[in-house]
């Protein structure tokens, strides 16, 4: 139906928004859908007769996963990466919410050292792997460095620019009330930023897992990425792609908690404000 | 201004923290020899090169991520089934670092151009798609509503409306997609190592000339900081027509 035809119709037609669907119909059609996809790769791969070397069939790569359990490289290895990513993690976050506010609160150091802050956000640290290898040497104290060099400066940012976003009557109502600096700090700036922090930590956590990967890619003798690329080198494609598959679960699993954080803590905005 | 200062006084400490420790050159070279190594990498002629090896891969990459991935993002984002359809693997996707997908790709197509702009696309196209769906689907719905009402079909609603409302979003998100792809290159260079300044950095270190190393780094972080100033110029142009710009 052309536009025209539509807008001149003698009985408009009620609005009609997005489809919306419940959370119900999202799960089934979800799991629908990926069992679907799973079909249409095993008999697409047949079908087309794809070499199993660019990519093997949905079932040789299932049935990597209890040989390589059997083999015990799969938990060990997975065990191996989240321990490494979780400590990196935790000291990034430990560290960059503090920065983030003292950095988004304090002008002079605003002015002094978002240049730089800037200027890492932008350029990848990774970057600086070579160097991180040659100060402290190929061990986990780098890939947790690697993790840590990749989470901070995002949520370090954000955090800084959630300070800023602070309403200003808000503060203009705390200090007529005559709140001191730690006062204004405690109570009106760190509530109001707290969304911005859980923000923050999302966006670290995903970056977090790039440095976690380049960690294991080149400097590693286990974990999930070392084994993708081992298998790689001797063309064990199932098994890139069941390791590869692991890893995706991994990053659902640390990304999709920390968007339950964060939507947990800016429910109370959302009612507020939009 | 004080940005200026402020480096100039990173400079001093730099300088003297290398004087102070007397820190081998390997380990922290002092900014005096990092600049020699520029003018070295520059008079050998390997600079501008590397720079245009890691340049071609990013910007085919990126245009090709922004011709597929804007129209995408706009109609998963205008359709509620697309949307339903796409989301799981959107979010798999979205979750998982692209990197790790870095070796199906180094096997399916060699070490070559090819694989640097693939990685370059699969990096930046993501954010691309989520920012324009993210923005569809925040359209204010009364904006729809009254566009319908003074006669607006749905390709008018679509054009006048929904377009305009979603530009920063788009803007945001090719912003994201420079940064998320600029990563993808490097890190591919850094690893697979043919051409572009991430392998230079890597040579050098492999030489153990951390003076280069830390020359080819500034290029980079110059190149970066080149491209983030471009792409934010970009979304303060598409979102002028909101009251405040917040950059």
């Amino acid at each position: 139906m052309s536009a025209t035809a539509e807008s001149t119709a003698p009985a408009p037609k009620r609005f009609k928004g997005r489809k919306q669907f419940t959370r119900k119909q999202r799960i089934i059609a979800t799991v629908i859908n990926l069992v679907l996809f799973c079909f249409l790769w095993e008999y697409g791969v047949k079908f087309f007769e794809i070499k199993p070397i660019i990519l093997p069939p949905f079932s040789a790569v299932v049935a990597e996963i209890p040989e390589m359990y059997e083999e015990g490289i799969l938990f060990s290895n997975l065990f191996f990466s989240l321990r490494i990513y979780l400590t990196g993690m935790l000291f990034s976050i430990i560290l960059s919410i503090p920065l983030g506010l003292l950095l988004g609160g304090v002008k002079v150091l605003d002015r002094i050292i978002s240049p730089y802050l800037w200027l890492i956000y932008t350029t990848p640290l990774l970057i600086l792997m070579p160097l991180i290898l040659l100060w402290v040497g190929i061990n986990d104290t780098a890939r947790v460095l690697l993790v840590f060099i990749s989470a901070v400066p995002a949520i370090v940012v954000v955090v800084m620019e959630g300070v800023k976003t602070v309403d200003n009557s808000l503060l203009r109502a705390a200090k007529s009330f005559g709140a001191r600096k730690g006062t204004l700090f405690r109570k009106v700036i760190f509530p109001a930023t707290v969304p911005f922090i859980a923000t923050g930590v999302k966006m670290g956590v995903s970056r977090g897992l790039i440095g976690l990967f380049v960690g294991e890619l080149f400097s590693s003798a286990k974990g999930i990425g070392y084994i993708i690329e081992l298998a790689g080198k001797v063309f064990n494609m199932p098994r890139v792609y069941a390791m590869l598959f692991m890893f995706i679960l991994f990053s659902i699993t640390m990304v999709g908690g920390a968007q339950y954080l964060e939507r947990r803590f800016s429910s109370w905005r959302s009612q507020a404000s939009m | 201004m004080t940005a200026l200062l402020s480096f100039i006084a990173f400079l001093i400490l730099w300088q003297s923290i290398v004087w102070a420790t007397g820190i081998r050159e390997t380990l922290l070279p002092s900014p005096g020899s990092v600049v020699t190594s520029f003018g070295e990498i520059w008079g050998e002629g390997i600079l501008w090169p590397a720079i245009v090896d890691s340049l071609q891969p990013l910007f085919l990459g990126l245009v090709v991520a922004l011709v597929v991935g804007i129209p995408l993002g706009l109609l998963i984002g205008s359709s509620g089934w697309l949307d339903l359809i796409a989301a799981p693997y959107l979010w798999g996707f979205f979750a998982t670092p692209r990197i790790a997908t870095a070796p199906v790709f180094i096997l399916w197509l060699g070490l070559g151009f090819q694989t640097k702009t693939v990685l370059v696309f699969i990096s930046a196209l993501l954010p691309v798609m989520l920012s324009c769906k993210e923005g569809v689907q925040t359209v204010d719905e009364s904006l729809i509503r009254a566009a319908r009402s003074f006669g607006a079909g749905r390709f008018d609603v679509f054009r006048r409306v929904v377009v305009p409302y979603t530009l920063p979003f788009i803007a945001n998100g090719i912003r994201n997609g420079i940064a998320r792809g600029f990563v993808g290159l490097l890190i591919i260079e850094m690893t697979v190592g043919r051409g572009g300044i991430g392998q230079q950095v890597i040579r050098s270190m492999g030489n153990f000339d951390t003076a280069r190393m830390f020359a080819f780094t500034a290029v980079l972080m110059v190149t970066a900081l080149f491209l983030i100033t471009l792409s934010r110029k970009l979304e303060a142009y598409a979102s002028r027509w909101r009251e405040e710009v917040y950059l």
